[in-house]
C-alpha cells in the first residue's frame, strides 16, 4: 500500500467531521481499501500487510516516527502496557479522534509474515470470566503485572483496540 | 480514610470499567464532589462526575435505609477511560467504593448487568 514508515498522515481533527459525515472522503484509493473494513479482510484482499490507524496528538506523533520513546504509562494512555494502541481501519480511529481536537490518525503497515510472528493474545477468542481476570492481571485496571505479549487484539465499545509492543512497533515499516 | 474502587468486568466481549475513589466525612452534609475529582478524566467524559455523585447518594441512601449513620461522602477522584468507561461503570464504582467507606462489605452487594450495570444492596430484594 506504499504508507511511509511510521508516516503521519494528512487527517487531521478537521477533516474528521468530513470523513463521518454523509459524503465521507478519504484521500486516495488506498484509503478507500482501507475505510470501514477490518484489517484481517485487508490482508486477504491485498496479501501485502496489514494496516492500523492511531490516533495520536502532534506532540506523540513526533515521538512515534521518532521511534516510540518515552513511551507513556498509566491507564489511561497504556492501559496495557508501554506500546502502540492503533485500530484496525480508518471509520474507528476517525470516530475515536472526533472528540480531540488538534489529533492526527497515523498509520502503520506491518508484513502479513511479520505480523503472523507475532506472539499475539487475541481477547476476542475468551470468556468473559476469563477475560475479566485477564484485565484484572495484567491491565492497569488491576495488577498491571508484565503480560508478555507482543500484540494484544481487543474488543473495545468503540471498535477493536490493536495493542502492539515496543518490540512488535519496531516491524511496523 | 479514602477507598478507592475499581469496577472491572468483561461482559458481551467488552470490558466495562471505572475507578472511583472517596472519602467519608462526618462534617459534609450528602455527597459532595472534590474541586479535583475530575482533574483526570476527559473533558467530553464530565457526564461522569454526575453518575459519581449519583452512585455515592444511592449508597448513602441504602446505607441510611439499613439504620447506619448519617456519614457524609467526598468523590475524591474518578477515573476511566473513553474505551472502557461510561456513565453506569462510574455509577457502581461510586456506589461500591462508598458502600465500603460505609463500613459494610462488598458481598453484601448485587451488582447485575443488563445493558447497563446497576448496583443494590443483597438485602434490599
Amino acid at each position: 500500500m506504499g504508507y511511509d514508515k511510521h508516516s503521519v498522515s494528512a487527517i487531521t481533527y478537521d477533516s474528521v467531521s468530513a470523513l463521518l459525515g454523509t459524503g465521507r472522503k478519504t484521500r486516495g484509493s488506498a484509503d478507500r481499501a482501507a475505510f470501514g473494513k477490518s484489517v484481517e479482510f485487508l490482508a486477504a484482499e491485498e496479501g501485502t500487510g496489514l494496516t492500523f490507524y492511531s490516533v495520536q496528538s502532534e506532540a506523540d506523533a513526533a515521538r512515534l516516527a521518532s521511534g516510540g520513546t518515552p513511551w507513556p504509562t498509566g491507564l489511561q494512555r497504556a492501559n496495557l502496557g508501554e506500546g502502540l494502541y492503533a485500530w484496525g481501519n480508518q471509520a474507528d480511529a476517525a470516530a475515536y479522534a472526533a472528540n480531540k481536537p488538534g489529533s492526527v490518525i497515523m498509520q502503520f503497515n506491518m508484513s502479513a509474515s511479520d505480523y503472523s510472528s507475532l506472539n499475539t493474545l487475541d481477547m476476542g477468542t475468551m470468556s468473559e470470566d476469563a477475560a475479566t481476570e485477564w484485565m484484572s492481571t495484567y491491565s492497569e485496571w488491576g495488577a498491571a503485572q508484565p503480560h508478555g505479549f507482543d500484540h494484544i487484539i481487543r474488543p473495545t465499545s468503540m471498535g477493536t483496540e490493536y495493542y502492539f509492543s515496543p518490540n512488535a512497533f519496531q516491524l511496523f515499516k | 480514610m479514602e477507598i478507592q474502587y475499581t469496577f472491572l468486568q468483561v461482559k458481551e466481549g467488552m470490558t466495562h470499567a471505572a475507578r472511583v475513589t472517596v472519602s467519608s466525612d462526618p462534617l459534609i452534609d450528602g455527597v459532595k464532589i472534590a474541586e479535583k475529582a475530575g482533574a483526570q478524566i476527559p473533558s467530553f467524559s464530565s457526564d461522569w462526575l454526575e453518575a459519581a455523585r449519583q452512585g455515592a447518594e444511592k449508597a448513602l441512601q441504602a446505607h441510611l435505609s439499613l439504620g447506619g449513620s448519617r456519614v457524609g461522602i467526598e468523590v475524591v477522584t474518578v477515573l476511566g477511560t473513553e474505551v472502557d468507561t461510561r456513565q453506569d461503570t462510574v455509577e457502581v464504582a461510586a456506589f461500591c467504593a462508598a458502600w465500603k467507606a460505609f463500613g459494610h462489605h462488598e458481598s453484601a452487594l448485587k451488582i447485575e448487568y443488563d445493558g447497563r450495570w446497576t448496583v443494590c444492596p443483597k438485602e434490599a430484594n
